[in-house]
């Protein structure tokens, strides 16, 4: 597996050298190509292929014709040659910072993994994400050093753990936080979970995280983790109208939810059916 | 005199003044350590080629070299994650990390033959899925063990196997694996047709390395000359003959977890038949097999050294005679013993878990029948009347011998893996500690920072 994953980047990196050599002999070029660039920016997370692949095909038809007119018959013959293969164009444009990935480690152990198999030279825009906390294999706070370096903000579960093998409970949002991360939340997707994310967030205050980084952690950390922060993640003048409205603090338990504007609606149930709940 | 044999010379005048320290009980050991002796020089000086970034001194330690030796009240030096000398009067270099061993016993770290979990991973490629953080391997620390084989070691008519010598080297995800199929598995006794066949296979990769040397030779006459392919099915026992890999025999119905056997009961009585095929085997080879946790092997000791082969014993494993025959049968708590006085190496291991899983360290289990005691299954040995400082042998060179890696681990000499151990008495002794654990000259372990044994206190 890291065999294949090192030489998947080694292509991608070749498939990005390959895309700016064609820049610099045709200058004209270059705009038609930026064009599609912009096109397939919007999709941020990393769906392979689709957005990617149609840009290429424009941008070979138009270079090779003008470096060298008379002999169009040998570039004609070129793009057949490399047929591009969509997943390593998706890496390159991660190398190229055009995408952002989103790198599940689970673990201690399988950052140090992914370290030994792509290096830690390699840089892309990224997102950490921690799925849940696995004591087998190391929490992330066992490797901050070599976490550093991946000069990423992480997501985690908004939940305490424990020391392996032992009820001594550590907060890790706490941990990557006072080391300098930028720390977000993964939410539970099901609706029981989406219920209790409040709760969650309150017992990681209880337990020393500070309130205002378990509110950027619901919003605009992972705002800017998936990329879609010009939008969504704080209350600016120009962003989406997605507003919570509570009676007290967010995190007091006897708060209560008000009412949810999405987009500039009132999508408050409650409010629309007249149930008393 | 070079500087090998100055060191060597020193270590067995040591090991003459010593008395074996299990005999002599703890607390006791021997300020008489022989001052007149010259200190050996460090075996490798420090070249200027590689600078080391890192030292380790464990001073003033009596040290059991592995070997069988030992040096009272020595030192020693690791450079990053070799040893680089060890001995009296060592000079030390500046900036190194100074581990006081004073009252203490210094053994190279206990390799198991066998072993489950501890972030082995299970299947190879070994090194995408060690588990540098797993909780068993501070475990594994905590009981003397800093190597293992993973993974299953194979049997069946014709070589099988996936495996690999992992060693326990906390939180450092490139410094676990020593060797990834290390060993490959046959299982006797087997058919004469299967016997027949293996032979016949045996014979076909033997021709193949001639064919692969004439070829040497041809290439640089004709460079277009074609290689010799290997022959089908053939790769594994290449790698026996070539010294690459070990041939372990898995002596069938013998071995594997047999509740009743550890107390008295189940088992076969005899396996003889078995031993003698795969010593067929080891003929037909020209080069040693190993024989997992064979019964009847004591009675057959000058057989096996004969064919250099070596055993696996687990000394604590019983098996009832048979009445109408009791002389010729069942097992023998002698067995390590016997066949050592005949120059076989012995490795040992616990009575719990087949080869290729089962045993492991943790909290379940038979109590006292896993990984958690390796020196009390050493230990039995010596019960069975192997020498005190041989005993220690079946748990490092000996058993890094049987695995292959004897050139990496095993003992504590100049240019091997700095795995080495700190304990509170002698390393067989039932009530002895290991107290630090260096793998790779890093500490990995210590008993007063870990939940397991930092409550004892003496």
């Amino acid at each position: 597996v890291k065999k294949i994953l090192k030489e998947s980047f080694d292509k991608a990196k070749k498939v990005l050298e390959e895309r700016k050599k064609p820049k610099e002999p045709a200058k004209p070029e270059a705009k038609p190509e930026d064009k599609p660039k912009d096109e397939a920016r919007p999709p941020v997370k990393p769906e392979p292929g689709k957005s990617s692949e149609p840009p290429k095909p424009e941008e070979k038809k138009e270079t090779p014709p003008t470096p060298t007119p008379p002999a169009a018959a040998a570039p004609a013959a070129k793009p057949p040659e490399p047929p591009k293969d969509p997943n390593l164009e998706v890496l390159a444009d991660l190398l190229d910072g055009k995408r952002r990935a989103l790198l599940q480690i689970d673990s201690a152990a399988d950052l140090l993994h992914w370290v030994n198999a792509v290096g830690e030279a390699l840089e892309f825009p990224r997102t950490l994400i921690v799925s849940r906390f696995d004591q087998q294999a190391g929490t992330l706070d066992l490797v901050l050093e070599q976490a550093k370096k991946l000069k990423a903000a992480v997501l985690m579960p908004p939940q305490l753990t424990v020391r392996p093998r032992t009820r001594y409970l550590i907060n890790p949002a706490k941990i990557m936080l006072d080391a300098g991360f930028e720390v977000g939340f993964v939410l539970p997707a099901d609706r029981d979970g989406a219920r209790s994310v409040f709760f969650q967030l309150i017992e990681l205050v209880r337990n020393g995280l500070p309130a205002e980084a378990a509110l950027k952690g619901v919003t605009s950390v992972p705002a800017k983790a998936l990329g879609v922060d010009k939008d969504v993640g704080t209350l600016e003048v120009g962003k989406q109208a997605n507003v919570l409205w509570f009676s007290g603090d967010p995190l007091d338990p006897s708060s209560e939810l008000k009412a949810v504007w999405l987009e500039g609606r009132d999508v408050t149930r409650a409010k629309k059916e007249g149930a008393d709940r | 005199m070079n500087a090998t044999a100055w060191l060597l010379a020193a270590a067995l005048l040591a090991a003459a003044s010593d008395l074996p320290a299990q005999r002599r009980g703890r607390g006791q050991r021997g300020d008489g350590a022989p001052s007149s002796q010259t200190p050996p020089a460090s075996a490798a000086a420090p070249t200027e080629k590689h600078a080391p970034k890192t030292w380790l001194a464990i001073t003033n330690g009596d040290v059991y070299l592995g070997t069988g030796e030992r040096l009272t009240g020595a030192t020693v030096l690791c450079a990053d994650d070799k040893i680089e000398a060890v001995g009296h009067n060592l000079e030390i270099p500046a900036g190194a990390v100074i581990i006081d061993a004073k009252g203490k016993t210094v053994s190279p770290g206990f390799v198991c033959v066998v072993g489950n979990g501890m972030g082995g991973g299970r299947s190879s490629p070994f090194i995408d899925s060690v588990n540098p953080f797993d909780p068993e391997i501070k475990q594994a620390l905590a009981a003397g063990i800093t190597a293992f084989l993973a993974g299953s070691p194979g049997g069946g008519p014709m070589p099988s196997g996936d495996n690999a010598v992992i060693k326990l080297a906390y939180g450092d995800v490139t410094g676990m694996v020593v060797e990834e199929g290390a060993v490959c598995g046959i299982t006797v006794p087997m058919s004469p047709p299967e016997l027949d066949k293996l032979q016949e296979l045996i014979k076909k990769v033997k021709e193949h390395r001639t064919a692969l040397d004439e070829f040497a030779k041809k290439k640089t006459a004709d460079p277009n000359a074609k290689a010799p392919e290997v022959p089908p099915g053939g790769d594994k026992l290449l790698k026996v003959l070539t010294g690459e890999t070990r041939l372990w025999v898995s002596l069938a119905n013998v071995g594997g977890p047999r509740r009743g056997g550890a107390f008295g009961g189940g088992g076969v009585l005899n396996d003889t038949e078995g031993i003698r095929q795969a010593l067929v085997v080891a003929e037909a080879l020209g080069t040693g097999v190993v024989l997992q946790k064979p019964v009847s092997a004591w009675l057959m000791p000058d057989a096996i050294a004969a064919t250099g082969s070596m055993v696996i014993l687990s000394p604590r494993d019983r098996v009832q005679p048979d009445p109408a025959n009791p002389d010729k049968t069942g097992s023998n708590l002698a067995s390590a013993a016997i066949l050592s006085e005949a120059g076989v190496p012995v490795a040992v291991t616990c009575p719990s878990g087949g080869f290729g899983g089962g045993a492991g360290v943790g909290t379940g289990g038979i109590m006292g029948q896993d990984l958690n005691t390796p020196h009390i299954d050493a230990a039995f040995a010596v019960r069975g009347g192997l020498d005190n400082r041989k005993a220690l042998r079946t748990l490092t060179l000996d058993a890094a011998k049987i695995l292959g890696v004897d050139h990496r681990l095993g003992s504590i000499a100049a240019g091997k893996d700095a795995d080495i151990l700190i304990l509170d008495g002698d390393p067989l002794h039932y009530r002895t500690f290991v107290v630090t654990a260096v793998v790779n000259g890093k500490v990995v372990y210590e008993k007063d920072k870990e939940p397991f044994y930092s409550h004892i206190k003496r």
